[in-house]
């Protein structure tokens, strides 16, 4: 026997029955691998900014007093006076807030309101919803527009347009006194002026899922519903509702969701006597800086959209009857009975009257010297443009940066949330990129605020935290239709790259990703436009040389300053709407 | 070029108790320059081998190893292997070029050219490097594609596509080239002329190549060794006339092609083999020991059997026995007969369960199945005629591997 050992023979066939010859067992290197990089880079952009300011929100409510916890991570003292804080903890704040009878009387109007305006939208987007999926009626494409506009369409200057419509020295006002009326068709300063603003101001969420839904829900269960001699009305009944169930469901919820955290409207209406929770909340925090009292009502907050989700969840618990029609066939031919389209066409029209002209009227308003109680204004003039664009250029500017800078955050996030949902069944990620949902703007604001305000973290006051939170707070937005589209690029296309020589990241780079491209592509462009016209978050933590474009509306009409509020609504409205076109231009399958 | 080996490969998905075992315990020795195929019914382990030779599953025991490389913690893209999937996989967002280049491009960026990194995103970029235009082009024009480097995947009928993942495999000079059913959503006569344009292309470059295929024709007509799989172990290893001629078990027999299968028992054995009762008569089978007495099943190929009118019949050239005809099946250039070789003592059937399989028991009769040439309406028997059927000893199979 040698002992020698040789070299086996370069590329070496080996004859059979002699195995080929064994080289040393090449061991499993360990290198970096960038995709699992992306993979803790979210899992840590979660727990810093969603988390953990979560729970220090939870731990104020409880203790009364601020937390530090990454003060306590690096300082021995801040973690002794937190533990400390932490052992006096008791629920007597809670209760207090709970229990005042203001707060109580808050709780209930919010959800009322919120109740109200979803219940409203369902039943009136029905019928809308249904002319835009299963009919041809007339002007479906230019009504398809007026049903887009108002979601982009900030709530606080939603209250504006209707303010100078039915204010008390609005147009409609002097149009129905001179009708002979007798004081206002409509006080937008009470709880119908409220609900009407955010219905017709939120109904599009509620309206194109319900479109969605009832498009899909099948052509053939239909048509085999019809060869079984159900006539049109009974299939609607019978079938297609319930099928789009579960959809319709579902946009009653955001449509709650987003009006039960609402507090733009709110404040520019001020309405006396009407407490909702949200602006308890509001004037708590920025008003008597009381962050332990501010954080249980937003954590009732929380509660309570997270009650209604697992509520929804439950009921629809196996009834998700979308994948069973959603694949396969045809979509069902349209129906084309004259008089129901055109019925359905009238009814949607009548419905974007509101919103149209109280966009309009904020546009006459932005061009107006002055305009009190009279059809039109007395004349026209640009004045307020000039100094809008003269003084707050710089806004303008900030918006752009800051929807941009949120926008890279949630590309990163979401296709890293998508990925790694669909490919590795990582439920965690996709659970945590949801949670946002159930998370109103205030609250997310508020742990923020009191998490990131000390040092060693003390990013409070700077663009960082608030691109961050916008990111976080619009992320469903992109990971929805990323997962989605994500779940329909196979496997093979990945592994196709693979064998041929590309490395985990590279292959994900040329091939999943540009495959994701539309989708992220329209979930950009959402995140884009919402985080121009949100709210909560810029009211509380924009720092005041990032003044962006909303607050600076926002603050405008606080201060009764009309017309460069209708000035600067415009410019963001434009800027929102051209953004909107282009998305719809670009991506493939548009809603309508 | 180099030869693939498997050592004791095996593959579980999921754990405890319902854990599937999809590979179990499979040794292959795949030479150098070979065209082997894996062969086997729907989810018996194919797919899942080619994939753990591949990268993309990593075995729950066993060694893979690619010519002297031991390959089982090599990350996919560094086996050097190229692989034909069954839905093409090609990049829907890139045109035929990129497709063919990328793995050009990946090489090119591997060894240090960021300039490639580019040509992934940018059609141009892509066909700046002359190299890689001329390698493109020849891989094309190897698989009959040339000119088409301009058009979009989604532009291609079905066999083109099928052309340019073949292409995009072949282009890089892999050392391994695998290809999981790549046939299977071809129509018939694109698929019989793929096979041409593959096992061509293949001999042409001599690369070691191994194809998945649960269609028994495609494997015995392109491959030189096929891997005969069942429930993720393998059943036979053999060349493709092998296979046929002496399958293992009469469930290899029936896999492959159409067979008689006869229950029956030794009832003598001296020097020049052994005889089994079959019908009334002993016939003779060669190359077997076995004792009297013994159980044996025996496998007769339908065309092995001649079959002849009895009455006209000539001498007994021995090996023959008895039948009626029961059933004539017209097949254009061939004649089925189904004959009832008559209820007996011993001779059982088994059932017909398996694709191909034909030999049956019903009642008291034993069927078995012929397969004669047409030569003309004249000379087929009609139903009821009395014949003498017979066979070459050599060409009975006994079925050895036959647990059951
Ligand atoms: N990822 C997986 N997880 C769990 N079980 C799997 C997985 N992949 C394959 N299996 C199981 O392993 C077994 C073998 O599957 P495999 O895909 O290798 O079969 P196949 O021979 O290729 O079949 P086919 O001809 O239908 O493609 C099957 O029982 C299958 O259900
Ligand atoms: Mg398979």
């Amino acid at each position: 026997m040698s002992t020698a050992v040789a070299d086996p023979p370069e590329g070496g066939g080996s004859s059979p029955g002699a195995p080929p010859p064994r080289r040393k067992r090449s061991r499993r290197s360990f290198h970096l691998d960038l995709l699992s990089l992306c993979r803790v880079l979210v899992l840590g952009f979660f727990t810093l900014f969603l988390i953990i300011p979560l729970l220090s929100m939870v731990v104020v409510a409880f203790t009364g007093e601020t937390v530090n916890i990454f003060g306590s991570l690096v300082d021995g003292e801040i973690r002794d006076q937190n533990i400390s804080d932490l052992r006096g903890a008791s629920l007597t704040t809670f209760i207090e807030t709970v229990g005042s009878a203001q707060n109580m009387e808050a709780l209930r109007n919010s959800l009322l309101l919120a109740l109200g305006v979803a219940l409203l939208a369902m039943v009136l987007c029905t019928p809308i919803a249904y002319g835009f999926a299963r009919t041809a009626m007339p002007f479906k494409r230019t009504l398809g527009v007026l049903c887009t506009i108002p979601m982009v369409v900030p709530t606080f200057a939603a209250a504006g347009g209707f303010i100078t419509m039915f204010g008390q020295a609005g147009w409609v006002t002097g149009l129905w006194q001179q009708l002979g009326g007798s004081g206002q068709l409509i006080n937008p300063y009470s709880m119908t002026g409220l609900v009407l603003v955010l219905l017709f101001f939120l109904f599009p969420f509620a309206l194109w899922p319900m479109v969605a839904a009832f498009r899909i829900s099948s052509a053939q269960v239909e048509e085999a519903s019809s060869s079984l001699g159900a006539r049109s009305v009974v299939t609607f009944l019978t079938v297609t509702f319930p099928l789009a169930l579960p959809s319709l469901l579902s946009a009653l919820l955001l449509v709650f969701a987003t009006t039960f955290s609402d507090f733009g409207a709110a404040i520019i209406l001020g309405i006396d006597g009407l407490n909702l929770i949200v602006v308890q909340a509001y004037r708590e925090i920025a008003g008597f800086f009381d962050w332990a009292a501010g954080s249980v009502l937003v954590m009732v907050m929380v509660v309570v959209v997270a009650l209604f989700f697992s509520l929804q969840r439950l009921v629809l618990r196996g009834r998700d009857y979308g994948t069973l029609s959603a694949r396969g066939g045809q979509p069902a031919p349209l129906v084309r009975h004259r008089g129901l389209c055109n019925t359905l066409s009238l009814f949607t029209m009548a419905f974007t009257l509101v919103p149209v002209l109280s966009l309009l009227s904020v546009l006459v308003l932005s061009f107006a010297t002055t305009w009190r109680g009279t059809f039109l204004p007395d004349s026209f003039t640009t004045a307020h443009y000039e100094r809008v664009l003269d003084r707050s250029w710089g806004a303008i500017a900030n918006s752009l940066t800051l929807a941009g800078g949120a926008l890279l955050i949630a590309l990163f996030v979401a296709a890293t949330v998508a990925y790694y949902t669909v490919r590795h069944r990582a439920a965690g990620l996709d659970f945590l990129a949801t949670m946002p949902l159930i998370v109103p703007g205030i609250a997310l604001a508020l742990a923020l605020m009191q998490t990131f305000n000390t040092q060693p973290l003390a990013l409070y006051g700077t663009a960082l935290l608030l691109v961050v939170g916008y990111a976080i707070r619009r992320l469903p937005y992109m990971v929805r239709p990323a997962v989605g589209a994500m779940q329909a690029i196979g496997t093979d296309v990945e592994e196709a790259a693979r064998s041929l020589g590309a490395n985990r990241i590279t292959a994900v780079m040329t091939t999943v990703l540009p495959l994701l491209r539309p989708a992220l592509f329209a979930g950009g462009i959402l995140v884009f436009v919402t985080v121009l016209k949100e709210t909560s978050l810029t009211v509380l933590i924009a720092p005041s040389n990032w003044e962006p474009m909303s607050r600076d509306i926002f603050n405008n009409l606080l201060r009764g300053e009309r017309y460069p509020a209708a000035a600067m609504s415009v410019i963001l409205l434009v800027i929102v709407i051209s953004l909107q076109q282009i998305a719809y231009k670009f991506s493939r399958n548009s809603l309508y | 070029m180099v030869s693939v080996s498997l050592r004791n490969l095996s593959k579980s998905f999921g754990s405890g108790a319902n854990a599937t075992v999809a590979v179990d315990n499979v040794d292959l020795e795949i030479e150098d320059g070979e065209f082997f195929a894996l062969l086997g019914p729907s989810g018996c382990g194919k797919t899942t081998t080619m994939r753990c030779i591949a990268g993309f599953e990593s075995p729950t025991r066993g060694e893979i190893w690619i010519g002297d490389r031991f390959i089982n913690h090599v990350p996919p893209h560094k086996r050097d292997t190229g692989m034909v999937f069954q839905s093409y996989a090609l990049f829907p967002h890139y045109d035929v070029f990129q497709n063919v280049a990328y793995g050009l491009l990946m090489r090119d960026l591997y060894n240090g050219r960021i300039g490639a990194f580019a040509g992934l995103f940018s059609k141009r970029l892509a066909r700046r490097s002359a190299d890689i235009r001329e390698q493109v082009h020849k891989a094309l024009d190897q698989v009959g594609l040339g000119g088409y480097d301009e058009r979009q995947v989604s532009q291609l009928s079905g066999g083109q596509q099928q052309r340019v993942a073949l292409a995009r495999a072949l282009v890089r000079r892999p050392s391994v080239l695998l290809m999981d059913e790549p046939l299977s959503n071809l129509d018939k006569n694109l698929r019989i002329q793929m096979r041409d344009t593959i096992r061509h292309i293949q001999r042409e470059v001599g690369i070691t190549t191994i194809f998945v295929t649960h269609d028994q024709e495609e494997a015995m007509g392109m491959a030189d060794r096929i891997a005969l799989m069942r429930d993720g172990r393998l059943e036979q290893v053999d060349r493709p006339t092998e296979l046929y001629d002496r399958p293992n078990s009469s469930w290899a027999a029936r896999f492959v092609g159409s067979s008689n299968i006869v229950d029956t028992t030794v009832e003598r054995t001296d020097a020049e083999g052994t005889e089994v009762r079959l019908g009334s008569r002993r016939i003779r089978v060669s190359g077997f020991e076995a004792a009297v007495g013994d159980q044996v099943r025996l496998i007769m190929r339908p065309e092995a059997l001649s079959v002849r009118p009895r009455s006209g019949a000539g001498p007994d050239t021995g090996n023959t026995f008895d039948g009626t005809v029961s059933k004539v099946t017209y097949l254009g250039p061939n004649i089925v007969y189904t004959v009832d070789v008559g209820a007996d003592d011993g001779a059982t059937s088994t059932g017909a369960e398996g694709s191909g399989a034909t030999g049956l028991l019903t009642g008291t009769r034993q069927l078995v199945e012929v397969t004669d040439t047409f030569r003309g309406a004249d000379a087929v028997l009609s139903v009821g005629t009395e014949v003498q059927l017979s066979i070459d000893p050599d060409r009975i199979i006994v079925a050895e591997g036959d647990s059951s």
